[in-house]
């Protein structure tokens, strides 16, 4: 592993790779995730879920399920209160409305995808639980489902809501069809761009709906007291996120909702909603006491919010010297069951890598009998670019030019506008770019027939978002830091590491604690990568407050002002007495005596270094043309991180989504049948990488510095997942000469596209 | 928006001091399109407003320049 530029000599703790203090208990199975919450009386909760992807709800009957012995409580939609009209989404949940959140939870009037909630029941133990759902009788009239966003747009397309609900997002969104949104981005003159291209290269693509296959399934247990406060323990990214949530669909206060993010076994932002919660918090407060509901494997594929599958069509000309003048791009995109697919997103990046002048983009938000779609690790990012980075790759073949070479010509530079006109800062694709024409990988030999090598360039954002931080210094000299984002990935301790860089004190003398809703004000949720950089600059802000205060003690105990005290290093010294300094630790012993414990307690919302960054992928296949199995015996990825905090989670971040990716370029799909249920709802039939699928991946750390960050980082944990699928297909069409346009690049579609170049049937 | 504005998607306007008087003065000439960001005086969730540069926080009382150049995009979310 190497990195591009070099580290100051300032830091002490940034840039270093320390124990995780999490990491002990993670290994040896301490650590308390949602499923090891034991609480004194709890009953256990049971989901039932409709067998159909498209129905109308006739009746729903569970006198027979009361009657179960151990039964202590039934919930369906009518348990919920009336929601006001006006319900949108929350920034959190951007990507859905609260009323269709609550829908979700528990169906109302229609089901709309196989594994929709219709009822559930608690009961003393859960074996009675499933008993008492078998008795509980739906009367369904079966409707014919939608199951791919084209068929979603036909004009006599089955609609699947007959009113739907546009508000969360009709500023940005308008209505196009009974099932489907529409968003528009254009600049210049698509038609004038398109003549003065010398190449132009059009295809069509179509990817699958896949998961992003967490290991821990969702898990929650809900105690609701006699006065109606709550406690939630739940695997979420977002504990505020999920506070709120419930707050809305239950019409319950907030400050009477208290959520306790459990460790969490992964998210990738499919635990940014609550599926299981409302209804746990019915049955608690209709049985009076604690209620468990974990979901299974198969309701977590089902049942969840998988990423979108996607019809793209994508066309670009460039000139024969290199310069890309046009791009236009049709994305339709589907929502499943509700509005929210990450089509803006996808609109807003397909070309944002490059500078075109002419561009015209249509997105579109499609409903079809799926279970509702929610971020997958650089939501929408990684389907567009799947498109359009093999027609870059198409068109520099065509011109006769090296792919990273025409890349160079055209990617984005500081103060370049994007396709909203909003002007770039300051960026690294340059230097990515740069990372692969000049990585060992890229020029090695490959050796032997049917291999290839394919590279793609990746562009995501890194998000803000209300940040909080309290750091308490103890009279010993170390320090308590609570931060309100659930730890996906390791960010309680680079966000430890931003506050101990900052207090000049070592790593190991600071505790980082993820609180919950009652410990620390409103946090944003882990997810957009946003955490390290977001809640570490609130760490960073809270320690320079500590450092003010104990600056302010240290002149009080030296009869001085503050303006004769200065800190370097973590040592507090009178600017004219040499020989009155304090380290951290000795200033700390004297707080309680001289007017007790010092605490910075920050609130924030960063405004700057919110942005952009860039990752690529260089990618070996070898076909196997008897078979159509891909394998790939080397692949590396490549990331503009800003700085990277913790160098070894930064490397795993990078491994991880390109793992993840691999997986959706080769092998992951959900399959669906005539009926719109899917098919292979386990892990054994929905099949994800495991470590003997991959090589080990490569990584190369490209740091340029965000500016608008105290320590320079930009989010890592997305978009790493964004250029692999691309990098394998232009990789494919290297090793046997075809074009794969549809994902996954599974072996009975490789062996398709071979034998139709071949002739065969 | 570009619905309001006859299809353009750059347009100058006078802008006050606040968001809040660049929004009314948009309005004046859009008749209309102030909905499309405010909802009960409130910056829409699903807007994100950038000025200068900024993903800015404060809602309608974000300060302006005279000649600030302020976006307004669909949020985005992420995972």
């Amino acid at each position: 592993m190497t990195s591009t530029a070099d580290r100051p000599a300032k830091y002490k703790v940034v840039g270093t790779s320390p124990i995780r203090p999490d990491g002990m208990d993670k290994v040896t199975g301490r650590a308390i995730f949602g499923d090891d919450i034991r609480v004194p009386g709890v009953i256990y909760g049971k989901v039932l879920r409709s067998p159909h992807a498209h129905a109308k709800i006739k009746r729903i009957d569970v006198s027979a399920a009361l009657k179960v012995p151990g039964v202590r409580a039934v919930a369906t939609h009518g348990d919920f209160p009336p929601i006001p009209a006006a319900m949108v989404a929350k920034g959190d949940a951007a990507y859905m409305s609260l009323r269709d959140l609550r829908n979700n939870a528990l169906a109302s009037d229609k089901v709309l995808y196989k594994g929709h909630s219709v009822a559930a029941i608690a009961a003393d133990n859960p074996h009675v639980a499933e008993e008492a759902l078998s008795k509980i009788v739906v009367e369904y009239e079966v409707l014919k489902p939608v199951m791919d966003a084209p068929s979603g747009l036909k004009a006599d397309a089955p609609v699947i809501h007959e009113k739907l609900n546009t508000i969360s997002f009709g500023a940005a969104l308008e209505k196009s069809h009974p099932n489907a949104l529409h968003i528009e981005m254009k600049i210049g003159d698509i038609e004038q761009g398109f003549k003065m291209a010398d190449v132009i290269v059009e295809r069509e693509f179509n990817t699958r709906t896949i998961h992003q296959g967490y290991i821990e399934p969702q898990s929650c247990t809900v105690d609701v007291a006699p006065d109606g406060s709550m406690t939630v323990w739940s695997t979420t990214q977002g504990a505020f996120a999920y506070r709120d949530q419930l707050s809305r669909i239950l019409q319950i206060p907030q400050h009477k909702i208290k959520v306790i993010p459990t460790e969490i076994g992964g998210g990738f932002g499919g635990k940014e909603v609550a599926y299981i919660e409302p209804a746990a918090a019915v049955l608690s407060r209709k049985a009076g006491r604690p209620v468990r509901i974990a979901m299974s494997r198969a309701d977590v594929l089902q049942a969840t919010g998988p990423a979108c599958g996607s019809y793209m069509k994508v066309k670009m000309g460039a000139t024969k010297d290199g310069r890309m003048v046009a791009a236009q791009a049709y994305l339709a995109f589907e929502a499943g069951a509700y509005p929210g697919a990450p089509v803006v997103g996808a609109t807003g990046l397909i070309f944002g890598r490059y500078t075109i002048p002419h561009q015209s983009i249509d997105g579109y938000d499609v409903i079809v009998n799926k279970p509702k779609t929610q971020p997958y690790r650089a939501p929408g990012a990684t389907q567009a670019h799947f498109s359009a980075e093999t027609v870059v790759d198409e068109l520099a073949e065509k011109i006769g030019m090296d792919p990273v070479e025409f890349r160079m010509i055209n990617v984005v530079k500081e103060g370049d506008r994007n396709v909203q006109g909003v002007p770039y800062p300051k960026i690294g694709a340059v230097e990515v770019l740069s990372a692969i024409r000049n990585h060992p990988h890229y020029k090695a030999p490959l050796g032997g027939p049917n291999r290839g090598r394919g590279i793609a360039l990746g562009l995501w954002r890194n998000g803000g978002g209300m940040s909080t931080c309290i750091i308490t210094v103890n009279s010993d000299g170390t320090v308590t830091m609570v931060t309100g984002s659930p730890d996906l990935s390791g960010t309680r301790t680079s966000i430890g590491m931003q506050a101990a860089e900052t207090l000049g004190i070592p790593f190991e003398d600071v505790k980082p604690i993820v609180g919950d809703t009652e410990s620390i004000p409103y946090t944003m949720g882990s997810w957009g990568s946003s955490t390290t950089f977001g809640r570490g600059y609130a760490a960073h802000e809270a320690a320079v407050e500590v450092n003010k205060k104990m600056a302010a003690r240290a002149a009080q105990i030296w009869g001085t002002s503050a303006d004769n005290v200065q800190f370097k290093e973590g040592v507090y010294s009178h600017k004219s007495d040499p020989n009155l300094k304090f380290t951290f630790k000795q200033l700390a012993e004297k707080l309680n005596a001289t007017g007790g414990p010092i605490q910075g307690s920050v609130v924030i919302d960063p405004t700057k270094g919110v942005g952009l960054a860039f990752a690529a992928c260089i990618v070996d296949v070898e076909v196997d043309t008897e078979t159509g199995k891909i394998q790939t015996p080397r692949v590396t990825v490549i990331q503009d991180v800003g700085v990277a905090i913790h160098h070894d989670i930064v490397v795993g971040q990078m491994q991880g989504g390109t793992v993840q990716a691999l997986g959706w370029a080769l092998n992951e799909e959900y399959w669906f049948d005539s009926e719109g249920r899917m098919a292979n709802s386990s892990l054994l039939d929905y099949r994800m990488p495991t470590a003997l699928d991959v090589p080990m991946i490569d990584t190369m750390i490209v740091e340029v510095p965000n500016p608008g960050h105290p320590y320079g980082v930009r989010g890592v944990g997305e978009n790493s997942i964004v250029a692999p699928p691309a990098a394998v297909a232009n990789a494919v069409y290297k090793a046997i000469g075809v074009r794969m346009t549809d994902l996954p690049l599974s072996p009975g579609s490789v062996l398709n596209a071979l034998w139709k170049k071949q002739g065969k049937k | 928006m570009r619905k309001f504005t006859g299809g353009q998607s750059k347009v100058t306007v006078e802008s006050g001091t606040t968001l809040r008087d660049l929004m009314d003065n948009l309005e004046k000439r859009y008749p209309g399109i102030r909905d499309m960001v405010v909802h009960e005086e409130l910056v829409r969730e699903e807007i994100a407003v950038f000025v200068d540069g900024e993903n800015i926080h404060q809602g309608l009382f974000q300060p302006v320049l005279e000649n600030s150049e302020v976006h307004f995009l669909p949020m985005l979310a992420g995972g």
